[in-house]
């Protein structure tokens, strides 16, 4: 059941992703920060759902290391919004 | 597949995939609707909500246009010149407008280019029909006044002279562009009535001039003041030689050269009674053209000479001057004569326009700041005034880098990185406690605390089911929170270490407990002294 689970985490994901793109496309934009900040919020939620309660598996810490990275990613993109604002 | 391929195959697909997402970092848009690379990209729906209106401005345009030459030409007949003067400064903002439209919807190649360019030259006319008609009544009065003055009534009559040839030149031209200008019109369902009112308002100005000469004596005698020139026709760059003589002038006196109305050269008489300059045809309309001279009071016949339509090249070269500026550079010819003082136009992304000139040598320069990201530059001459076709250079293609990131950003994200590392190894470390040796467990035994439980009973439950019944007996005697393991328990009460392995193995290893074991786990569980 816990391998299931990592493997339908990252169907979900992956599903989350395809949304994302069909809605951009739509939108006639394709925005790459827009994209990155939707998937690091799919990433975070099913994380959130797929953390057990009494363990801890590996790919937990994994997904840990990512959303670190992802963190930092999304840091940087508010910091660059920010200073344009401010320089605009 | 072995998984050992596979997962070589994700990392592989996933390593490309962040290269080529890396690569966009700098410019994270890559598609808007609005900002297209590649006509294939182009969103019709978003071209007219970028320029909305333009496309359906042009027809209106072309019927204000043509209407206001009919008013034009009503007044200037009706010798109303005040009115006119109003019709003609709405009409030469009109045609700036429409010029303007033309450039930027970049139809200078179609027929509606070539209507442009007529009505250009149908302004040029007008505006020298409307000074020319302004002096001919002046001339009109003056020839009254001096009747009985010889001398000077010649010379009212010569100039006079000059200048119904002039109108009666400029008529031609003007009535020879009326069937392409009704032409192009009738294409676009543009009424053209009041444009044919106009030329033959111009025509009846010209006949005015005509019936004054006959009324002034007919046949003027031959101006002693003649004039010629060589060639009649040329291309731009052209030199056009104007010569001629006046018999009783004396040496040095200056004799003024008007082409288009305009004083151009001034010569002087040589001792034979000649003058001679050169014309060189610059920044004319292709057409007819005219050339009269002065000295004295005396005027010479009417010239004409036409400037031909040239054919010009266009070439465009892209420097990269920094991150974000690029040099565009390039030459305009025609035949193998360079056109100076020409406006050149450079077209940034098939939208915006940038407006450069070239210079003596027919070259032109002009540095453009890009944001990030890939552009495609085409410059284009349209040939606004000058005796030239339109051309355009080939496309060029450059991509700006965009200014380097500030460093405040990146300084953030390490933070943030840092931060979230540290934060995820505390909640590591609080999560898994450091395994402390056995004898430190045993002092720190609060959570180990046995309760008083009541009565457990199996009944009659699957053995496993009731191995598991007395496992949380247990655990609860002994106070060990709900969310450990049988492993954590046996770690937390090494006392009990072999109730719980036991279980672990009934639990996850699927073994099945004997009878014997299910009544020793009872024991265990209730706490019986005789247990062990």
């Amino acid at each position: 059941m816990a391998s299931g689970k990592k493997y339908y985490a990252a169907a979900v994901l992956a599903v989350w992703l395809i949304i994302v793109t069909f809605f951009m496309i739509l939108n006639r934009t394709l925005d790459l920060e827009v994209f990155f900040v939707l998937s690091l919020i799919g990433l975070l939620v099913v994380a959130v759902l797929i953390d057990g309660a009494f363990s801890r598996p590996r790919y937990m810490r994994y997904i840990g290391y990512l959303i670190a990275a992802g963190v930092a990613l999304f840091a940087y993109i508010v910091v660059e919004k920010i200073l344009e604002i401010i320089a605009a | 597949m072995r998984p050992r391929a596979s997962q070589t195959i994700l990392v592989a697909a996933a390593l490309a995939a962040l290269i080529i997402l890396a690569a966009h970092a700098t410019t994270p848009v890559l598609y808007t609707a609005e900002n297209i690379s590649t006509a294939a990209h182009a969103d019709p729906a978003t071209i007219q909500k970028r320029s909305p209106g333009d496309a359906a401005a042009v027809v209106p345009l072309m019927d204000e246009l043509l209407g206001e030459t009919g008013t034009l030409a009503l007044t200037i007949k009706l010798k109303d010149y005040e009115s006119a003067e109003r019709d003609l400064a709405r009409y030469t903002e009109l045609s700036g407008r429409f010029d303007r439209l033309v450039v930027k919807l970049d139809v200078s190649g179609t027929d509606i280019g070539e209507f442009q360019r007529k009505n250009q030259e149908n302004l040029d006319s007008l505006t020298t029909l409307l000074d020319d008609s302004r002096r001919f009544d002046d001339l009109q009065r003056l020839e009254v006044e001096v009747r009985g003055d010889d001398d000077r009534h010649m010379a009212v009559v010569y100039e006079g002279e000059a200048l119904r040839q002039k109108m009666r030149e400029g008529f031609s031209a003007y009535a020879k562009r009326e069937p392409t200008v009704t032409g192009i019109a009738q294409n676009y369902d543009v009424d053209t009535a009041p444009y044919q009112e106009s030329v033959e308002h111009f025509a009846e100005v010209a006949d005015a001039a005509d019936d004054w000469r006959e009324k002034t004596g007919g046949g003027t005698p031959p101006s002693p003041l003649s004039i010629t020139l060589t060639p009649v026709e040329g291309y731009y760059g052209d030199t056009i030689r104007i010569a001629g003589t006046y018999a009783g002038g004396l040496p040095g006196t200056p004799v003024e050269v008007y082409v288009d109305s305009r004083l151009t050269e001034t010569p002087t008489l040589d001792d034979e009674g000649r003058y001679a300059c050169s014309y060189r045809i610059g920044r004319v309309l292709a057409g007819p053209h005219l050339v009269y001279t002065t000295t004295n009071g005396l005027y010479s016949e009417v010239r004409t000479f036409e400037a031909l339509s040239g054919n010009t090249t266009l070439t465009l070269a892209l420097a990269e001057v920094n991150q974000t500026t690029v040099a565009c550079t390039g030459e305009l010819r025609t035949g193998n004569r360079p056109v100076t003082g020409a406006p050149v136009l450079l077209r940034v992304d098939a939208a915006t326009l940038i407006g450069t000139g070239t210079d003596n040598n027919g070259t032109y320069r002009e540095e453009i700041t890009l944001p990030a990201g890939e552009h495609t530059i085409r410059a284009e001459f349209h040939g606004a005034g000058f005796p030239l076709n339109y051309s355009e250079s080939e496309a060029r293609t450059f991509h700006a880098r965009g200014e380097a990131p500030s460093p405040l950003p990146i300084i953030a994200a390490l933070g943030a990185l840092l931060g979230a590392g540290w934060y995820l190894r505390r909640r590591h470390q609080r999560e898994v406690p450091e395994r402390a040796p056995p004898e430190t467990v045993r002092e720190e035994e609060p959570l180990v605390e046995e309760r008083e439980i009541p009565p457990v009973e199996v009944g009659d439950l699957p053995p496993r089911d009731a191995a598991t019944l007395l496992f949380r007996t247990l655990r609860a005697r002994l106070g060990i929170p709900e969310t450990k393991t049988p492993r954590d328990c046996a770690r937390l009460a090494p006392d009990h270490a072999r109730f719980f392995e036991r279980y672990e193995m009934i639990r996850y290893a699927g073994v099945l407990p004997t009878e014997e074991e299910l009544q020793w786990m009872k024991k265990e569980a209730r706490g019986d002294e005789h247990a062990a």
